[in-house]
């Protein structure tokens, strides 16, 4: 199979999984949530609920895509995937009404320093990864120039 | 005969590969060129290159390969000075080289480990490859793993 072969089938596995992620733990809240009452009297409400997460899902899941788009860095990826789950979040946000508007912000916050967190220690490890790597380049070069071997 | 090097064979199940110790008390162009000869002997593994040079074709050492990539629709092989084209596939010459010496580091492109200088994680967040003749590239993440492993294969770890 060809790499944009690969990408697509990985890119569909990934919508999938979402849609169903979605589903699954908009299931668990409104479990977890309801309070006597059932979730399913509103028989309506409780199947846009349920769609209108999985869509997210799958956007978000969807999305994590531009993770295997090789030639972009840690840096694009992680903005663009904060950009389009935000974008989505608030658009299904405003349809479902997840969050009311005087406490959007803290969770748009929230949101927000959750990326930065990840893009933080990504570059930690990452960091670290390269230096143990070029550790090891060394004693190649230096083991290398003792065999003869440049 | 009186200058002929004193050759000593030690037979070793721990040593799946031939490894090969030269002792002297300096570094001669005999000593180069016993080294070239065991090089030379050792190649035959691993064939030479054919690549094109205008009209011509010529067999390449593969430890002279810094890095074969693709341009276009063109496989190009790069040494230390010159580039030439290759009438192969990036895939085939992946087939074709030393798995211990050269490793695929993207969809585009596959380097020889031993003509890297340095790696380097850039702001933006792309591994950066700096080859010892001062060219630079980029390795995709993903194949970062594998690159890690070959080098530790090297160094016996």
């Amino acid at each position: 199979m060809s790499e944009s072969g690969k990408l697509k089938k990985t890119f569909i596995i990934l919508v999938l999984a979402g849609f169903l992620g979605g589903i699954l733990i908009e299931l668990l809240i409104g479990l977890c949530m309801s309070s006597g009452e059932s979730i399913f009297d509103d028989k309506l409400k409780f199947l846009i609920n349920l769609v209108g997460s999985g869509i997210y899902g799958a956007v978000a899941m969807g999305g994590s895509i531009v993770y295997h788009i090789e030639k972009w860095g840690l840096f694009r990826v992680t903005v663009t995937h904060y950009i389009l789950t935000l974008v989505a979040f608030l658009i299904t946000n405003s349809l479902l009404g997840w969050f009311s508007s005087d406490i959007l912000l803290i969770v748009i916050v929230a949101f927000t320093v959750a990326y930065l967190v990840i893009w933080i220690v990504e570059v930690i490890i990452w960091t670290r990864r390269i230096r143990k790597m070029n550790r090891n380049l060394e004693l190649l070069n230096r083991e290398g120039k003792e065999d003869g071997d440049q | 005969m009186k200058n002929r090097a004193k050759i000593e064979v030690i037979l070793d199940d721990r040593y799946a590969e031939p490894r090969i110790v030269i002792y002297a008390n300096e570094r001669t162009d005999r000593i180069d060129s016993i080294i070239e000869a065991i090089e030379k002997a050792s190649e035959n593994e691993y064939p030479r290159i054919a690549v094109m040079k205008e009209n011509d074709v010529v067999l390449l050492p593969q430890r002279e390969i810094v890095r074969v990539h693709t341009e276009g629709r063109r496989v190009v092989l790069e040494t230390d000075k010159e580039s030439y084209h290759v009438s192969r596939t990036l895939s085939a010459m992946e087939e074709l080289l030393n798995k211990d010496r050269f490793i695929r580091i993207s969809q585009s492109e596959i380097i020889n480990l031993y003509k890297v200088k340095r790696f380097e994680f850039r702001m933006v967040g792309t591994v950066g490859i700096e080859f010892e003749n001062g060219v630079k590239t980029w390795a995709a993440r993903s194949r970062v793993k594998a690159i890690k492993q070959v080098l530790n294969r090297n160094i016996g770890q």
